[in-house]
């Protein structure tokens, strides 16, 4: 129960500690303001990038420092901004909240909050913009980051600490992807923080109710800079997203980050370079529009062990149109990543979700991070996999084929079948394990296609009813040791038979 | 930070001229009188402006006005300056130029211009302590310009330039607002 006695005696202490020094400020004036930006004579000791409070409550970032003017963007509306108006500098740049208070919370990239839980009550505050940590203080990727997607664990690992870029047209299951990966961290320690950039707000709020449901929200913060909001707030939003993050990186805990979308993001930044009158490159973005996106990525990182061993991984989304991932920022963005999973809309039209295109998707570090027992189970998959899509092309075009090349086709396509996965179906560990295996031995070649699902679901359960022991082995140990293999091996024939003969095939 | 360019370079030749002169006072005095008079007049500046106005119009137009301005003798130089403008198509800079004149001056003769912002109007003992106040923090002469704004509640605003010395109550309260406000729990 709140005491008016207690918040008295607390406001008095406040007014107490509260001394204003008088000291000479440097001020300028609004020379001329529209579009979210203002030109402004004076702040002659400004610096790039510093927070600049223009009225009571409307703050903006020097972005210019030309000659005789500095170019601002303005952070909020510029409604109450006239030519004339007082500029202040505060000397310092902009700070979002971070810590245990965001968990939970929907905000916008000032981190004043979006939702109806009050304000938000964080005991730190971090820049946005900061200096990534150097080589002696980082570690290689070995820990992983389990999405729980089968086709994702297997062949295309994450790492906690690596970059991992999303992309593919829109519409082919890149938020998706994003959302299983943040709904399978429960109960994981690791701290998710879901950045949208120039999305709408519906679909933002769909999202948010989502996560809710999925019990998610728990461990998650959202940082929302919708399509309605200023470009200068679009392009805050990943850099105040990565703050949020960073808070757990250099605490020794472990934090996840997905930047939805990047090309959003690029795009806010052209139309702020275009309106402050910098030089338009290619596809009119500026110059230092890679520098946008790498310094906003190396700051995802694995610190060594003294450091706290603490980890920022960071899941890009990017978003092509008609498939051409060799326009300008998709470009960019690969050669920054430590990796993509490419979505294609024909794989997800013709019902393969995931749609990822394995022969293009790739993860360069993850493999180091990938379970011992993952490796052993589904190392050659993704090579055999990218080979039997080229078969299957190929195979369109003749009717009659030899029964070598028709067997490699019908083990080719059950093992489509079985990384088919719906969304919010998250598989641990040990299940994709198990899958893979009966899948890569060739337990289903003999299984009508129309069954493997149900052969998947029902081998789940036998797995963890009758065969329990091994189940918890593969957790335990990790590894594919000889024991365990067989087994594997003598609980897949026995479940193979009682399925056979309930379904007669 | 600086002017621009060009009103920079046409203000200096015009103030060394003068100066060479030894009129450089009484060229800023006029610049001044007939820049407040183009604010007032800006259909003046307009009709400078317009191509269609020939360009000997336009010269007899500056000499009958300076002509009817001055008391004394006729203001030459102004008059040759104003012309050089409107034939290069630079009329439209002379409020700049004429800022940029009166800082030179300001600077030749060790002044700095300060504007005092107040709740109410300032008793004269004040004023002359806060310009003594201040000339010992600049060490330059001040001229001070004295405003007066209810909304201030309190304290003095000083502006220097580009430099703000706020010591006004309504900031202060606006700043322990900000900071209680602030959420703590």
């Amino acid at each position: 129960m709140l005491k008016p006695e207690e918040v008295t005696s607390a406001i008095k202490s406040e007014i107490q500690k509260f001394e204003k020094r008088l000291q000479m400020e440097s001020v300028g004036y609004v020379l001329q303001t529209g579009d979210g930006i203002a030109r402004v004579y004076g702040l002659d000791d400004v610096m790039a990038s510093e927070l600049v409070q223009c009225s009571d409550h409307t703050y903006g970032i020097a972005f210019n420092l030309e000659a005789n003017n500095v170019g601002i963007v303005i952070l909020g509306s510029d409604a109450d901004l006239k030519e004339g108006s007082l500029v202040r500098r505060t000397k310092r740049i902009v700070q979002v909240p971070t810590g245990n208070a965001l968990l939970g919370r929907i905000v916008n990239p000032l981190g004043e909050p979006l939702d109806s839980k009050g304000p938000v009550p964080a005991k730190t505050f971090r820049p946005v913009e900061c200096v990534p940590p150097n080589v002696v203080r980082r570690q290689p990727v070995k820990e992983p980051l389990q999405t729980g997607i089968k086709a994702i664990d297997s062949m295309i690992p994450i790492g906690r600490g690596q970059r991992e870029l999303i992309i593919g047209d829109r519409q082919t299951g890149k938020t998706s992807i994003a959302m299983d990966t943040i709904v399978n961290q429960k109960g994981q320690g690791v701290h998710c923080i879901y950045v949208a950039v120039g999305q709408k707000l519906s679909s933002v709020v769909a999202l948010a109710k989502m996560l809710e449901e999925q019990e998610a929200m728990e461990y998650t913060t959202m940082v929302v800079a919708s399509s309605e909001d200023p470009a200068p707030l679009q392009y805050l939003a990943p850099y105040a997203g990565c703050a949020m993050g960073e808070e757990y990186l250099y605490n020794g805990k472990h934090a996840l980050v997905i930047y939805d979308d990047l090309s959003k993001h690029a795009q806010a930044y052209r139309q702020l370079s275009l309106l402050l009158q910098r030089p338009p490159g290619r596809e009119a973005y500026p110059g230092d529009v890679f520098y946008l996106h790498s310094r906003l990525l190396e700051r995802a990182a694995k610190l060594r062990d003294e450091e706290g061993g603490g980890s920022l991984t960071a899941l890009p989304i990017i978003e092509t149109q008609a498939g051409d991932i060799a326009s300008y920022i998709p470009t960019n963005v690969i050669s920054i990543t430590d990796g993509q999973i490419y979505l294609e809309a024909d794989l997800f039209y013709a019902g393969i979700r995931p749609a990822i295109n394995v022969g293009l998707s790739v993860s360069r570090v993850g493999g180091n991070a990938q379970t011992k027992i993952m490796k052993q189970v589904a190392g050659m998959l993704r090579l055999s996999l990218a080979q039997h899509r080229e078969l299957a092309a190929f195979a369109q075009l003749s009717a009659d084929l030899d029964q070598a090349t028709k067997n490699q086709l019908t083990h080719g396509d059950r093992m489509v079948e079985i990384l088919k996965q719906d969304t919010l179906a998250c598989v641990p560990l040990e299940r994709q394990v198990i899958a893979i295996y009966a899948g890569n031995k060739g337990y289903l070649d003999d299984i009508r296609l129309d069954l493997v699902k149900t052969f998947e679901a029902e081998l789940y359960k036998f797995m963890e009813t009758k065969y329990s022991a091994v189940v918890h082995d593969i957790v335990k140990e990790k590894v594919l040791s000889e024991t365990i293999e067989k087994r594997l091996i003598e609980a897949l024939s026995a479940f193979k038979k009682e399925f056979l003969t309930r379904h007669g095939n | 930070m600086k002017p621009y360019q060009i009103v920079d370079r046409y203000a200096r030749s015009v103030f060394e001229l003068a100066e060479e002169q030894g009129k450089s006072e009484t060229f800023a005095h006029e610049i001044d009188v007939l820049s407040r008079a183009m604010r007032n007049q800006p259909k003046f500046l307009d009709l400078l402006e317009n191509p269609l106005v020939t360009r000997e119009e336009k010269r007899a137009l500056i000499k009958n006005i300076l002509t009817v301005e001055a008391v004394h003798e006729p203001p030459l130089l102004l008059e040759r300056f104003l012309t050089l403008l409107v034939e290069k198509g630079r009329i439209d800079l002379f409020s700049a130029m004429a800022r940029q004149l009166h800082n030179k001056l300001n600077e030749k003769r060790g002044v700095q211009e300060a504007t005092a912002v107040t709740a109410r109007r300032l008793d004269p003992n004040v004023v002359e302590l806060l310009k003594k106040a201040l000339e010992k923090m600049t060490a330059k002469k001040i001229v001070l310009n004295l405003q007066a704004d209810p909304s201030l509640l309190g304290g003095v605003r000083i502006c220097l330039g580009n430099r703000l010395l706020d010591g006004s109550l309504r900031t202060k309260l606006d700043s322990l607002d900000s900071q209680l406000t602030m959420a703590k729990v």
